[in-house]
């Protein structure tokens, strides 16, 4: 088979904060509320998703402990960086600012934003951004060919998650190193 | 995006959980790729099953999960639904429906729903006829 989570579920203790937080952090993952509807014991459940496919499942029974770590799949750096940053400004908590992550791969790019009640919701990419790169250098060399300065505006354009990446989340992983694979996250 | 990469699950009986998930998961062709116990990680137990791109990844130390998760796994086809449903039971899973076509969620939702050692409720769904 093709190794794939179909859909997971966790629970939140402020069902209305989580609907809030996870439609604006996930927004830019081109992902949102899908369906909403209530529980037999009047709790309500969302469904967030991509359109027709929702496959997070969020009621508000209480939150589930110990938190859960759910990982999203997003298509390139890009949408890692704006994940973290909605997500953040939705109220979301620093859990490791977006960069490279060598230690568990060459290429893997995630930043990890704990939700309102502690979940640690991470966006990932496995891919470096092959087919984005040649796009944007090129579009940086037209502006800055005007200027006469093309170094500084394409090491501007293309280095700057990767700086912000190597200080931060190296600095926070270390420490953990001994501790599981995934519990680093934590 | 294209959904979710990877998931944790917080389990309380860790050998228990071995038992369950690696029989249960085999049958859909997923494979342990990786475990840390808790004399390397000095607090966790950690079993990570599938590819470094889709994968579950089953904890223990903190306790099992409360109030329960839910989990659905991709099957290729209702064959494979069928031998997770059959590996789960006999590993210690505990039947929350067996495998058949779920038409309230669509006409050709093929899904079986086994119990971990937990209550964490674990499903394989084929969506193809």
């Amino acid at each position: 088979m093709t190794i794939d989570i179909d859909h997971t579920s966790l629970s939140v203790s402020d069902y209305a904060k989580a609907k809030a937080f996870y439609a604006a952090a996930l927004a830019p993952l081109g992902c949102g509320l899908q369906m909403e509807f209530p529980m037999d014991d009047g709790s309500r459940v969302m469904g967030i998703g991509l359109p027709g496919k929702p496959f997070l499942w969020i009621s508000g029974g209480g939150k589930t402990s110990p938190p859960v770590h759910i990982a999203l799949r997003a298509e390139n750096r890009g949408q890692v960086n704006a994940f973290y940053a909605a997500a953040i400004a939705a109220g979301g908590t620093d859990n490791g600012a977006p960069g490279p992550r060598p230690h568990y791969h060459e290429h893997y790019y995630a930043a990890f934003v704990l939700d309102p009640d502690g979940h640690n919701i991470e966006a990932v990419v496995h891919s470096p951004d092959m087919p984005a790169k040649p796009a944007r250098k090129r579009a940086a060399a037209k502006r800055s060919a005007a200027k006469t300065a093309k170094r500084p505006a394409k090491s501007a354009t293309a280095k700057k998650p990767a700086r912000k990446a190597a200080k931060k989340p190296a600095a926070k992983r270390k420490p953990a190193a001994k501790k599981g694979r995934k519990g680093r996250k934590k | 995006m294209s959904g979710l990469d990877h998931a944790s699950l917080s389990v309380g009986d860790y050998p228990a959980a071995r038992r369950f998930y690696d029989a249960a998961l085999q049958a859909l062709g997923i494979a342990l790729r990786r475990e840390m116990l808790k004399s390397q990680t000095g607090k966790f137990d950690v079993a990570i099953y599938g590819r470094p791109e889709a994968s579950v990844v089953v904890i223990a130390g903190g306790g099992k999960a409360t109030p329960r998760v839910h989990l659905a796994f991709s099957a290729a086809n209702h064959g494979e639904v069928d031998a997770f449903y059959k590996a789960a039971m006999a590993a210690g899973g505990t039947d929350n429906g067996p495998p058949g076509i779920r038409a309230n969620y669509n006409p050709n939702y093929y899904a079986a729903f086994v119990f971990d050692p937990d209550g964490n409720n674990i499903e394989a769904v084929c969506r193809q006829p």
